[in-house]
């Protein structure tokens, strides 16, 4: 027990000090070697700037955040509901996946002005490109653990009178979960990314638009803060899911939970 | 149950020709056989999953068309599903076939008690022995009360100790329950052991080429096996399944 303790203690702790460490050494070598704030500014001051500002930070924020958890639940809603016709429709298996597969060789980021064209320079084209971006492997994830039931388990299913709708709820999609959580862990990032390159091409808000925003001005120490909430945004969702994912699928020991696909 | 000139192909592929035998009402009955010869595929018949190219099967007078609620299978591998409970696995038929729940975990209970493994009924799968979850199929097999119970090689996965264990236990269950058992296996002694009567079937077609009654008595002890009886039987069995082979 006391083992067990230690050894969570240890998985938490060394991380933070690797980063600490990194962090003081950044410090010393831009005190030490006089490179000036325009170019590199020192964490210190980085800090500084996230507390000195942090009502600009956050009013960016929210609208950066807001899309990104909109266009990732729009994708896991999607991602469930397209992975259910692969597995039931062989039309859709055999006709509309390999093109969505296929499909993934177009860098969807490059799209991002092409939204801008059809849906304007608004919310809904960042909306629907982190949709977009995050929609794939949340599809391949689900439709792979919908799939990945077991011949026999499947079999034992029917000899006890199992209709289809039966062996769907209670079988392929808790089989599906840990897949779906794989998945979800995956598309929380390209959520983000999808939000953050639309607001770099075209927007007047968001974390995106401040970061390209103190880019022009040369406010360098402005745009590593946008940089840092942005990415404690984003351990923070993923923390969430991480957590969900402990909870929903209790079955499962943590260092056997699969991920797989990408975009 | 009866079965009349079941058959079976598969395209060009002949799984299983010319098969009938009748099984009584309680009666132990064992399906013996060397691997590929199609027992399995008999036992899926009999369970209404896989459809015969010809004949038919009958039970108490009513051909079997699909699954049915008497009935209750054992697999090779125990198939649980790693997100229920022990108890809620045993309940997963009931669940299947829309039974009052509450009416049958009374049931689940004191079957699990019967197997010994009452006290693991809030366990997850994963955090048993192979042993203990072929019992807690076995359990779930028997939840719905059918008259007919299948096994398919329900302890071929599991070391020759438990193995035996597991026969007598099988024996004890199904003596207070009082099942009709078809159970299939490729292990001369574990068929002789636990059946009344053995069917040897032979491959390449399965067909049922001895049906042999063991008069051993009842309770059977492992003790019996050291028996001359017990190996007059043995050899018999293992004579029917050379036989086959040489011809």
């Amino acid at each position: 027990m006391r083992d067990e303790i230690r050894r969570r203690a240890a998985r938490i702790a060394w991380p933070i000090l690797v980063t600490v460490l990194m962090l003081v050494g950044w410090e010393i070598a831009v005190r030490v070697l006089g490179i000036r704030s325009i170019i590199l500014p020192p964490p210190s001051e980085v800090l500084a700037v996230m507390v000195e500002r942090h009502d600009l930070l956050l009013a960016h924020l929210w609208p950066s955040l807001y899309l990104t958890v909109l266009g990732f639940a729009l994708s896991v809603i999607g991602g469930i509901l397209v992975a259910v016709l692969i597995t039931y429709s062989s039309i859709v298996r055999a006709g509309f996946y390999p093109v969505i597969v296929v499909s993934q060789v177009v860098p969807k980021i490059s799209i991002a002005p092409l939204f801008i064209v059809w849906f304007g320079t608004g919310t809904l084209s960042s909306l629907l490109l982190a949709f977009l971006i995050a929609f794939f492997p949340m599809t391949i994830n689900a439709a792979m653990g919908f799939e990945a039931v077991d011949e026999d388990i499947h079999r034992m299913a029917r000899t006890f009178m199992g209709s289809p709708w039966q062996i769907f709820w209670k079988i392929r999609m808790p089989n599906a979960l840990p897949y779906i959580f794989g998945g979800m862990k995956i598309s929380i990032t390209l959520a983000i990314i999808g939000v953050i390159v639309s607001e770099f091409v075209a927007s007047q808000e968001g974390i995106g638009y401040l970061i390209k925003l103190a880019g022009g001005l040369l406010d360098t120490p402005l745009m590593i803060a946008a940089i840092a909430v942005l990415s404690i945004a984003g351990l923070a969702l993923y923390m969430v899911i991480a957590s969900a994912e402990s909870f929903a699928v209790y079955w499962q020991p943590p260092a056997e939970v699969v991920a797989a696909g990408g975009g | 149950m009866r079965i009349a000139s079941l058959q079976k192909s598969y395209g060009a592929l002949e799984a299983i020709r010319e098969v009938s035998f009748a099984v009584g009402e309680g009666e132990f009955v064992s399906v013996l056989g060397p691997s590929g010869c199609g027992k399995s595929t008999l036992l899926m018949m009999i369970a209404g999953v896989i459809a015969p190219t010809a004949g038919e099967i009958r039970v108490k007078d009513a051909k079997v068309t699909g699954p049915r609620r008497d009935v209750g299978v054992v697999f090779q591998s125990p198939v649980l599903l790693p997100w229920r409970t022990v108890l809620q696995n045993v309940l997963f038929p009931v669940e299947l076939m829309r039974l009052p729940r509450a009416q049958y975990t009374g049931r689940a209970m004191e079957l699990l008690r019967m197997a010994k493994i009452d006290e693991f009924a809030a366990a997850l799968p994963r955090q048993l022995s192979g042993g203990m979850r072929q019992r807690v199929a076995i359990c779930r097999a028997l939840v719905h009360n059918p008259d007919i119970l299948l096994m398919d090689e329900p302890f071929s996965a599991l070391d020759a100790i438990t193995r035996d264990e597991m026969g007598v236990e099988l024996l004890r269950i199904w003596q207070a329950n009082r099942k009709t058992v078809i159970f299939v296996t490729h292990s001369i002694r574990e068929a002789a052991f636990l059946s009344d009567r053995v069917l040897v079937m032979a491959r390449r077609p399965g067909t049922i080429i001895d049906d042999v009654a063991i008069d051993l008595p009842r309770p059977r002890q492992i003790a019996m096996t050291e028996d001359e009886t017990f190996n007059h039987h043995v050899r018999h069995l293992r004579n029917a399944i050379e036989a086959s082979h040489a011809g």
